[in-house]
This record gives structure tokens, C-alpha cells and sequence, in this order.
């Protein structure tokens, strides 16, 4: 489990420090996306000394503390300019041929409310620096201002890496629906000939319940209940309307037929009987 | 889905080739010898060679037992030389117009271990074997090492309208790894026809989800190694969904309040909502 990190470098730690920086106001946030990486790359190249040493990272655990991972392939990368030629390895790396903007983007679909912990660039560069990939949030409904925000960001290393950037600054969430979140990936050092491409991008996610509402849905769980934002979230979520109309019976206990209720709502489990 | 089965006899010969072509993608991992597009190419030269031996197809049944699937359309496909032109027949089928390099390859993302049980091809084609589908594994960090392993497949098409399955079944060899492990489709137009006779429109991706094995150790003191849910438990602790009754413990016998059944579901499916 270690070994793969072994031969990343030492980015992450400087690159913790640029990650956990503070978000841009928003009223920078008009920058143009390459704008924002070309500043990204120069910011992680300036806090980069020296060879590369191992780094913090993000093991994959599980639990409140750690995350699932979203792996984004080159192969759902497109060019920013479709005439742009895209090339293949032959086995799974991609990169440009003289493109006229040296941009790939790919979609991004992430839990709602989910919380990045890193993001990372299984790349080979043939320097420091040659890709940068960044995660942008186009903002309310994608609403056109600017081309979002840039969350987070991760810059290569000279050979073939795994390179991975700690988010820890714990305000950025993920998408809620009408958050469209995209990856960019910047070949900045403008070699074209396969020295320079990469394989994925991943993203370390987090499930994260929802902060509870003002006021309370049923009278036996009022906002000071222990577990008020957990029944909160199951009612909103129609796995339960409750025991009656008005009231959740919280200290009941929970039958098992009330229990397959639970589970099939909650799952939606649906079976072609 | 009701297609034919091949023969015994055919599907011995096709087991042989599986076998040789497993084989093959192993010892890349060593040698290195060949590119992902030179295993499919080989494996089509020697499929025609044994005289394109019949391949066996499932039906996608429902069961703890079997699979969910994951619908990888024509659509999500690239061209591995991107100047390479697609077209499509108004019908969701694509094919390719005299490409440079016959292949196309789409990413896959399945939930942490999943095991793999199905790759199905759902294709035309003027002559069996005229599409080559494969599933490959970049391996740990696609570290830049020889394009993986191929852990699905080769899968050749059959003649006319039909789809063709993949059988996994490696056991606990065909796990998906989620983490940091890019999992991607090649398909190979190995026919070489570009007049749309071959042309495919979707690859189903059969897995199931499983809970982990369990722990060496316990982290609840009253459920022990030996305790007939201590699987479960540990897979619910290490999800962060419960933290146990207190002290240490998990109350195992207790019986769940409703209130506790909120806690439990509510952090289990991550429920998020902007209220």
C-alpha cells in the first residue's frame, strides 16, 4: 500500500500549503480558467525545492476521516478546441500533437454536498511542471461569469508520478446539483511529442450530512435532539414520514419490518419481479 | 438476452485462447512486450487462426448472486487518435470512418471492490471477431508503467446484430479497485470495415458490490473476531456510520430506537440536502 506513494514526490507538502490557501474572493473570481492555472503552476513551481522526497498523503481508508475516490480517465478528457489532435500511448496515457490550446476538460459528477480531500495527477511529465490539472466550479447553474473557480489544483513532476495536492482547507464542497464541476488539464510546457501525457486524474470525496434545518419536521425531535439533523435528513429524503403525521416516536424501537422499510427506501431497491 | 450458447467444444477452444491471451497480459506486466493494442491485434490474429471458435453469452439475471450493470454507451468512447473520424448511424451505433489507429477506449469507474462478473457487447458486425473488446487496469497510481493489465476480456463480436458476454471468473482476482487504480475500455475494429456494417452502440460492465473482508481485530470489545456480524460491524465502523454504544462497546443486542436508526441511515448514505 505504500509503495505507490514512495515514488511521489514531495509536492504535497509544499503544495498543502497552497492548497489550504484561502478560496478567491469572488471578485476575483473573473480570472479566465487558463488564467487561474497558469497562476496555480507558477505558485506550486515557486514552492517546489529541490528533488522530489516523499510526501504526506492521503491514504485510502475509510471512515469519517478519509475518502472515496472518484478516478476521471483521460479517455473522459476532451479538447478545449475539438480540431485539436488528441494522441494515445497505446496503453491508457493521452496527450496533445501541436494543439492551438493546450486544454483538456472533463466533466465531474460528485456526490451533493461531498467534501474534496485531494486530488491527484497520475502523469508523465518531462519537466516539473509540464501538466497542471485543476478542478473548477462553474458557479450557480453554470452561470457563464468567468469560467467558476478554481478549487483545487495539482501540478506534475519531472518522470511518471502519481502527484497528489491535499486539500485541507474543509470549506470546499462538492457539487450540489446545479454546480456544475468540470477538470481542466493544462499541458504547459508545451511538448507535444508523448514525452508529456497523463492517465487520470482522482479525486479523494467525502460524503458529508447535511448541516440540519432551522426548525423541526416533527415534535418529538425538536433542534435540540441529539440526532435532530439525522431525522432531518432522512424526512427531507422521504425514508420516513415519520409514526404519525406529526411525530417521529424516536425512542420506539425499530421492528424488522419497519427495518425492510427503512433499508428499501433508503437503498431504492428495485427488483424486476 | 437470449443468446446462443456456443458448443463445448468451441467454448474449450475459446477457454484455451482466454487462457493464452490472460497469459499474455501477465507476462506483459513483466516484460512489457506489448502495447495494449498489440495484445487485442494479436489475440484477433489467433482467434481467426483457430478458426473464430464460438463464444458462450449470458443472461443478465437479478440475485445476490449476480450482477448490476454499468452501461458504457458508444458515446463515452474516444478515438485514441482523436483526428480519427466517428460517425454515427442516427441510431446510437458508432462506428469509425478510416481511422489511423482502429481503436476507441471509454474510462469505467465501479464502487470500491467491486467484483467484476460481465463484460457484454452489444454490436453489428459483418463477421464475428470484427470488434475486439477489452477491460484494462492502468495498475497502482497509472504510473506510466506499460498501459496495465488486461482484466476483461478479449472479447470478440458475433456475426449480425447481437451482443457477446465476457465471463469473469477469476474469484477474488476480478476485484475492481477503485482507489487510484483507472480502469478503461478498448474496443478494437479489427474488420477494418468503414461503410457502418460494424458498428456498436453500448458495453454493459456486470459487477457486484461487496463488503470487505474482515479484520484481523476487533474494535468493539463485544463483538469479537468470533462474532457471527463482525464483518458487518467492522465494515460499519470503518465507515465512520457507527461508533458504537460506548466504552468501547457496540450493545450489539440491544435493540435500534428509531432515533438511532436515523443516525445509522442518514451517515451511511451521506444524505445531504441544502436546507
Amino acid at each position: 500500500m505504500s509503495s505507490r506513494y514512495t515514488s511521489r514526490a514531495a509536492l504535497g507538502f509544499a503544495l498543502v500549503l497552497l492548497a489550504s490557501a484561502p478560496r478567491p474572493a469572488r471578485a476575483e473570481m473573473n480570472a479566465s480558467v487558463r488564467q487561474q492555472l497558469i497562476d496555480a503552476r507558477e505558485r506550486a513551481l515557486s514552492e517546489r525545492k529541490g528533488s522530489p522526497a516523499p510526501a504526506p498523503s492521503v491514504e485510502p481508508k475509510f471512515g469519517t476521516d478519509s475518502f472515496d475516490t472518484l478516478n476521471v480517465h483521460a479517455y473522459a478528457f476532451q479538447a478545449n478546441t475539438s480540431s485539436d489532435l488528441i494522441l494515445d500511448d497505446g496503453n491508457g496515457y493521452r496527450y496533445f500533437g501541436a494543439p492551438s490550446v493546450p486544454y483538456m476538460a472533463a466533466n465531474v459528477q460528485i456526490p451533493a454536498g461531498a467534501l474534496l480531500g485531494y486530488i491527484a495527477l497520475s502523469s508523465c511529465s518531462a519537466h516539473d511542471g509540464d501538466l497542471v490539472a485543476g478542478l473548477f466550479d462553474n458557479g450557480v447553474d453554470g452561470s457563464g461569469s468567468g469560467g467558476g473557480t478554481l478549487l483545487a489544483s495539482v501540478t506534475s513532476h519531472a518522470g511518471c508520478f502519481r502527484a497528489e495536492v491535499l486539500v485541507t482547507s474543509g470549506g470546499i464542497y462538492g457539487a450540489v446539483a446545479d454546480h456544475p464541476l468540470y477538470l481542466v488539464v493544462f499541458f504547459a510546457g508545451n511538448a507535444f511529442d508523448g514525452t508529456t501525457k497523463f492517465n487520470n486524474v482522482d479525486l479523494g470525496i467525502k460524503r458529508n450530512i447535511s448541516p440540519a434545518p432551522a426548525t423541526a419536521t416533527f415534535n418529538d425531535v425538536p433542534v435540540s435532539d441529539p440526532a435532530f439533523q439525522f431525522v432531518e435528513a432522512l424526512a427531507n429524503s422521504s425514508i420516513t414520514a415519520g409514526c404519525t403525521a406529526a411525530s417521529y416516536c424516536p425512542d420506539n424501537f425499530v421492528t424488522r419490518r419497519q427495518m425492510a422499510v427503512f433499508l428499501s427506501k433508503a437503498l431504492g431497491l428495485h427488483w424486476p419481479f | 438476452m437470449n443468446g446462443k450458447r456456443g458448443s463445448s467444444k468451441g467454448r474449450a477452444v475459446w477457454m484455451g485462447l482466454l487462457a493464452l491471451a490472460l497469459t499474455a497480459a501477465q507476462a506483459r506486466s513483466v516484460e512489457n512486450a506489448l502495447t495494449n493494442r498489440e495484445l487485442l491485434a494479436k489475440f484477433h490474429r489467433d482467434w481467426v487462426a483457430a478458426g473464430r471458435p464460438a463464444v458462450g453469452t449470458l443472461d443478465p439475471k437479478f440475485g445476490i448472486a449476480d450482477a448490476e450493470g454499468v452501461n458504457v454507451h458508444s458515446y463515452a468512447f474516444q478515438a485514441n487518435t482523436s483526428s480519427d473520424l466517428i460517425l454515427d448511424d442516427g441510431n446510437g451505433y458508432r462506428y469509425f470512418g478510416a481511422p489511423a489507429v482502429p481503436y476507441m477506449a471509454a474510462p469505467v469507474q465501479l464502487p470500491s471492490g467491486a467484483r467484476l462478473s460481465t463484460l457484454t457487447l452489444s454490436a453489428c458486425s459483418a463477421h464475428a471477431g470484427d470488434l475486439v473488446l477489452a477491460l484494462f487496469d492502468n495498475g497502482v497510481g497509472g504510473n506510466g508503467s506499460g498501459g496495465g493489465t488486461m482484466i476483461g476480456g478479449p472479447l470478440p463480436s458475433v456475426e449480425g446484430c447481437a451482443s457477446s458476454t465476457f465471463l469473469f471468473t477469476g474469484g477474488d482476482s476480478t476485484y475492481a479497485e477503485n482507489f487510484d487504480h483507472p480502469l478503461y475500455l478498448v474496443l478494437f475494429f479489427a474488420g477494418g470495415q468503414t461503410d457502418g456494417s460494424v458498428k456498436f452502440n453500448d458495453v454493459l460492465v456486470g459487477f457486484k458490490r461487496q463488503v470487505s473482508p474482515a479484520p484481523a481485530t476487533a474494535t468493539f470489545s463485544d463483538v469479537p473476531t468470533s462474532d457471527p456480524a463482525f464483518q458487518y460491524v467492522e465494515a460499519l465502523a470503518a465507515s465512520g456510520i457507527t461508533g458504537g454504544c460506548a466504552g468501547g462497546n457496540y450493545c450489539p443486542d440491544n435493540f435500534v430506537t428509531r432515533r438511532q436508526m436515523a443516525v445509522f441511515l442518514a451517515k451511511a448514505l451521506g444524505l445531504h440536502w441544502p436546507f
